[in-house]
């Protein structure tokens, strides 16, 4: 095989320009490797050249991501790559969301292959991860030597045009980038051909990834139930009567958390819905139904259950996209530990 | 939300009638509800019995967070 050509992608920290004081610098592109690039130009040595290292200050990128990374693709479009590789970013935030953005760009509107490598937590990570491959790092650039190791392995793999199994084998986030769909062949003959070659063993690409969800250790319990303070959490919408901060019935990006001091149930004419996803006759006929405060008060007493926390966390969870109930959830998690909350039960419609 | 909660270290009994999407979405404690528009209730009993009833499946997500699921990858389902 020919030597691939290569371009690179890195901050001006990378780049040597410098720290804060110059991440608000403009496109600059070195026809040599740069940085990370030095290693990884070595590693790469048998598969391709480094031809272009284009080097952006992160600020300038993360304040225009699209139209940035639009003039990036034109300037790497022009090096006519083989391979693109961003960062590694490892945890830095606007470095990473560049590194994601322009890998998932070239992917997809260049067709060649192209690889980063980010921390789980990177906003980049979560926002392109099923749009191109992102490698997993921990947060510290300590580990730069092995992940740029790591970056190159995978890199010489695309380059070779070699079969990528799925995210958990091959340690990358997510799905990876988004399966291209031959729309000339209608969807029934696709679904048949996928099934057939299924049922015969044979290798076949889904046309619908189901989201790669990372796995978080099983947190417990660390002391008896009768003495946990639990909470209650609920994304089927019940609010006080009037719905006093307008809690919107669909696509809620809110959630409030509403008294239960002194209430022993929910009376129905204290409260009412709003979520525009079910039917919520049998709820605002009985509040308990969804919040069940007059079960939980009643095991309280029998001292099945520490303690009840005295409000409980509601939204209405209706076409809310994953991104936003995750930040929803991590609000809410963060009011819970707070109030030193040991587990919670939450109610689902 | 389970697990934004979870990773904060806060166990979660999911309680739904979608058992499937709460697996999918990575919920490791689920419990069935009884219908998606009454979770917890059974508008077919008394209204005493409806609260003996919402007890039972109270105690069952009790339960469900006392234990830690022997697998870190599958989900405890509570039909």
């Amino acid at each position: 095989m020919d030597k691939c050509r290569i371009v690179h992608y890195i901050n001006q920290f990378y780049g040597g320009y410098g720290g804060e004081d110059t991440a608000d610098m403009g496109i600059e592109v070195k026809e040599t490797p740069v940085g990370p690039g030095g290693p990884l130009g070595k590693l790469l040595a048998d598969t391709g050249d480094i031809v272009a290292t284009v080097i952006c200050g992160d600020n300038h990128v993360a304040e225009n991501i699209e139209g940035v990374t639009d003039e990036l693709l034109t300037i790497i479009e022009r090096y006519k790559p083989d391979l693109f590789i961003a960062g590694p970013g490892f945890n830095a935030g606007r470095y990473g969301l560049a590194c994601g953005a322009i890998t998932a760009k070239v992917c997809e509107r260049l067709k060649i292959p192209a690889v980063t490598a980010l921390y789980v937590e990177n906003p980049g990570t979560e926002l392109y991860q099923n749009r191109c491959y992102i490698l997993k790092t921990n947060d510290n650039a300590r580990e730069m030597k092995k992940v740029v190791e790591a970056v190159a392995v995978f890199a010489r793999r695309l380059a070779n045009g070699e079969e990528i199994g799925k995210g958990d084998a091959e340690n990358y986030h997510g799905a990876g980038p988004a399966p291209v769909i031959d729309y000339t062949t209608p969807a029934a003959k696709r679904g048949i051909d996928m099934l057939l070659s299924k049922l015969r063993k044979e290798p076949f690409k889904t046309e619908v990834v189901m989201p790669a969800h990372e796995a978080i250790p099983i947190p417990t319990i660390q002391k008896p139930i009768s003495e946990v303070l639990l909470a209650i959490v609920t994304d089927g919408g019940l609010v006080p009567k009037g719905n006093p901060d307008k809690m919107v019935p669909v696509n809620s990006t809110m959630y409030k958390s509403y008294s239960l001091e002194g209430k022993n149930n929910l009376e129905a004419s204290d409260y009412e819905v709003s979520h525009q996803g079910y039917n919520n006759a049998f709820v605002l006929q009985d509040p308990n139904r969804l919040v069940p405060i007059d079960a939980a008060r009643r095991l309280v007493e029998k001292g099945k259950i520490g303690k009840l926390l005295d409000r409980y966390y509601t939204t209405a969870g209706v076409m809310t996209p994953m991104s936003v109930g995750k930040e929803i959830g991590r609000g809410i998690a963060g009011e819970l530990k707070e109030a030193g909350v040991d587990a919670v039960l939450l109610v689902s419609t | 939300m389970t697990k934004e909660l979870e990773r904060a270290g806060l166990p979660v009994a999911h309680i739904t009638n979608l058992t499937k999407i709460a697996e999918g979405i990575g919920s490791k404690r689920i419990l069935r509800g009884n219908s998606v528009v009454h979770v917890l209730g059974n508008p077919s009993l008394t209204r005493d019995m409806e609260v003996d009833y919402r007890e039972t499946m109270l105690i069952k997500a009790l339960e469900l967070l006392a234990d830690k699921p022997d697998d870190e990858t599958s989900s405890v389902i509570y039909e």
